[in-house]
């Protein structure tokens, strides 16, 4: 991988100045990648490797020391447990007389010897000269320990025991064991004091690779950081400059169907203005035509902008041909209705005559209606005193009905009396039924309590001790006849209340049923009472009513008296328009010939023009055309149909 | 009827020769004295009703510490009967073999009555056709005691 140092940007350059030493640090490692991974890799390989050759000598010296201080205490360990064993075994000899401790003892002398030898070469000579101090004492105390051997060997037991405890011995074993102490802890301090050391070391080796560890990270990030932005760029740069080709080549494609959108547009308006030039030509001559009086010719419909100027003075022409021919038609129908009208005239002027005739008859019938209706109301006067009367009949009659009414309420009042009496009577009964009830309850109790009784008495004469029971028992049963006998009694008694009781509801059912037939008669005659009382209100009523129709009847012939007036002066009114109506008729017939001229004229100037063939045009009816007014008179045409009619 | 409400007399009588006798309906139920323990009044409320028993155990009832099964003689002699509100129980006691300790609902309580004042054919072992009639054990079905569900 290369990096051109003149892509990069020049503005770039400029604005390093203007940005944070970070930012400016990243810049320096993009420009300089490759000698910046060349300089990180180098780096990191030195600094790994002085920190692993720093660690494996740490390593191999603690290893080898740890070893020497295993091997120095497995040595120390031995020595103090030979010196023990020859101690003991010496001791041993002496106090048991047994020479089989000092066989024991002398082999152990050389395996004794032989540490010893191992001990010293492990140990510096410092150490070593130490322990030189305590070979005067080990010498005394093997000689010491040969000597009382040899008083044993002697049979001398006593004196080698004296020897091997006495206070010689006791002495030099002591400084043997003081002397050999101190060689001890003073090769365990030499032994602690290389730890440190090597524990410093190696502390200082992990303060390095700590110090240097970020600083590899920190190199690290930087180097794959802009090893990512470059690949990032130039990724960017070429999905950029790939989209400009496909652009250029969507504009040269996109050129190319605009060339050959023009020459076929060019074509096509070429095309185009030799057909309009031949459309005005073809319309020239049709409008020349139309000039010339000729409806009947037609231009050429198209699709194009002349075919709508063709298609809209066909319309033109079309519509100003049927407006000509309907110009014709209406001419012509006038003609015609000026005709008819003058006919009409003549017959309203006709019918006026008659009219007159039909108005004296109707003035004639309408003073004979007045005088009925005069009649009427005298008739009326004389019926409406009758129904007074009648009213007041009716009236009398209501009252003597509500007196008669209240004597029935009296009578029902005490027939309620009676009823709630003879309720009081039943509840009574009822009482005495629940007390028998009681009382036959009682009377069953007691007749079991003596069957129990009577029991028991007789199993109590069962006895086997007859003479103790007989008495008893014979008492028990003498209770019970008795209380049977009472119950029995009872029993006969409460049958007879009972039979008094079913007496008493029996009249009492009997009485009740009376009272309530009673009621029941009453209640029919306040129901006949109510039907009469009814009857009365609807005479009453009837008779308000006819009264009422009465006076409508004597309102209604006033009224037609009225009407009869109000007729003979709209006859008489009538037979003033009709005279009108005539003179009128006389006016239309002058000008009914006038509009015949003209239209007869106006159908002469229509023919100079050539029309084309008659469609189906709408036209009005001739009677409407001619005579509206008269259609919307309804009364005026069967007068027109039958002008000999008149009023009966 | 001959016997109904006897009254007891200088003349003592032995258990044994001691009837019971009832009402249910048209009939006369009579019952061995010595088979009777005691006659009790009880209410129907008080009856536990068995749903899983032949109708004819009408159910049971607690008197004086004692479970009594009740069964209504009525139903026993085929007759229609309904159950009162406060019954008339006849409760028997050992010496009822098969029927002990059972209870025996009947309209009412007569009296007693003894052997001489009956008539000989109730002593009969299939007197079943009169109005008067012994109280058996065979009257009441072996299969009474057992779920019909």
């Amino acid at each position: 991988m290369s990096i051109n140092q003149s892509a990069i940007p020049a503005h770039k350059e400029q604005n390093n100045r203007s940005r944070n030493p970070l930012q400016q640090v990243k810049d320096l490692v993009r420009t300089n990648l490759v000698s910046t991974i060349t300089v990180t890799v180098a780096g990191s390989l030195l600094l790994t490797g002085v920190s692993a050759w720093n660690i494996w000598s740490i390593y191999n010296s603690f290893q080898s020391t740890v070893t020497k201080q295993f091997e120095l205490q497995k040595t120390s360990d031995q020595l103090i447990y030979q010196d023990e064993f020859l101690t003991m075994s010496a001791q041993m000899l002496v106090s048991t007389g047994n020479l089989d401790w000092e066989t024991r003892y002398n082999q152990m002398v050389p395996k004794a010897d032989a540490s010893l030898k191992k001990f010293l070469a492990g140990i510096t000579a410092e150490q070593r000269a130490a322990a030189s101090k305590t070979d005067g004492a080990a010498a005394k105390l093997f000689e010491l320990q040969t000597k009382s051997f040899k008083l044993v060997e002697q049979g001398k037991q006593k004196e080698a025991s004296q020897t091997l405890m006495g206070a010689e011995y006791a002495a030099q074993k002591k400084i043997f064991g003081d002397g050999n102490g101190a060689v001890l802890a003073q090769v365990d301090r030499s032994i602690q004091a290389e730890l440190g050391n090597y524990q410093q070391q190696l502390l200082i080796s992990i303060v390095f690779a700590g110090v240097t560890l970020p600083i590899l990270l920190g190199s690290w990030t930087f180097v794959l950081a802009a090893v990512r932005d470059y690949i990032r760029d130039r990724l960017a740069a070429q999905i950029e400059i790939e989209q400009s080709q496909q652009n250029l080549l969507n504009l040269n494609q996109a050129l190319e169907v605009e060339s050959q959108n023009h020459r076929e547009q060019e074509k096509i308006v070429r095309e185009e203005r030799d057909t309009l030039q031949q459309d005005i030509s073809e319309l020239l001559d049709v409008v020349s035509n139309i000039e010339a009086g000729d409806f009947t010719v037609s231009a050429n419909v198209n699709n194009r902008a002349t075919g709508l100027i063709g298609d809209v003075l066909n319309r033109l022409v079309e519509e100003l041909g049927l407006l000509l021919s309907q110009v014709s038609i209406e001419a012509q129908q006038v003609a015609a209705n000026s005709h008819l009208q003058d006919k009409i005239a003549a017959t309203v002027a006709r019918s006026s005559g008659e009219q007159t005739e039909s108005v004296n008859q109707v003035l004639a019938l309408t003073q004979t209606v007045r005088q009925s209706a005069n009649d009427a109301a005298t008739q009326l006067a004389a019926t409406d005193r009758s129904l007074g009367s009648l009213q007041t009949a009716v009236t009398d009659g209501e009252l003597k009905i509500g007196s008669l009414d209240r004597g029935i309420d009296v009578l029902q009042q005490g027939s309620d009396r009676i009823v709630q009496q003879m309720k009081a009577l039943g509840e009574f009964v009822g009482l005495s039924d629940r007390f028998v009830d009681d009382q036959t309850e009682i009377a069953t109790q007691t007749q079991i309590l003596a069957l129990n009784a009577s029991l028991v008495a007789a199993r109590a004469a069962e006895q086997r001790d007859p003479r103790q029971f007989e008495a008893v028992a014979r008492e028990f049963e003498s209770i019970a006849g008795q209380v049977s006998q009472l119950a029995q009694q009872t029993n006969e008694g409460l049958a007879s209340l009972e039979q008094r009781n079913s007496q008493i509801h029996r009249v009492v059912s009997d009485v009740d049923g009376e009272v309530q037939r009673l009621g029941s008669l009453v209640n029919s005659f306040t129901l006949g009472v109510k039907q009469t009382r009814e009857v009365f209100a609807t005479v009453q009523s009837v008779t308000g009513q006819v009264v009422k129709a009465g006076e409508v009847v004597s309102q209604t012939s006033q009224t037609i008296i009225n009407s009869a007036d109000s007729t003979a002066r709209s006859i008489a009114a009538i037979a003033t328009l009709s005279a009108q109506i005539d003179a009128q008729s006389q006016t239309a017939r002058s000008i009914s010939t006038q509009m015949n001229e003209l239209s007869a004229g106006l159908i002469s100037n229509i023919q100079v023009f050539k029309l084309p063939a008659q469609k189906s045009i709408v036209s009005l009816p001739m009677i409407a055309v001619a005579t509206p007014e008269l259609l919307s008179m309804p009364d005026l045409e069967p007068i027109l149909a039958e002008p000999s009619h008149q009023f009966n | 009827m001959i016997a109904t409400q006897t009254p007891p007399t200088a003349k003592q009588t032995i258990l044994a020769d001691r009837f019971i006798l009832t009402e249910v309906e048209r009939f006369t139920l009579v019952f061995p004295a010595v088979w009777v323990a005691q006659i009790v009044r009880i209410d129907r409320f008080q009856i536990l009703d068995l749903p899983f028993y032949a109708p004819l155990l009408t159910g049971i009832v607690h008197h004086n510490g004692q479970i009594i099964p009740l069964i209504v003689a009525a139903r026993l002699l085929k007759v229609k009967n309904a159950i009162k509100e406060r019954l008339v129980v006849v409760k028997l006691n050992d010496s009822a073999g098969s029927i002990a300790n059972i209870g025996l609902v009947v309209d009412r309580a007569i009296g007693s009555s003894t052997r001489p004042d009956l008539p000989p054919d109730l002593f009969a072992a299939t007197s079943t056709g009169s109005q008067m009639m012994m109280m058996r054990p065979d009257l009441i079905p072996s299969d009474l005691w057992q779920p019909q569900r």
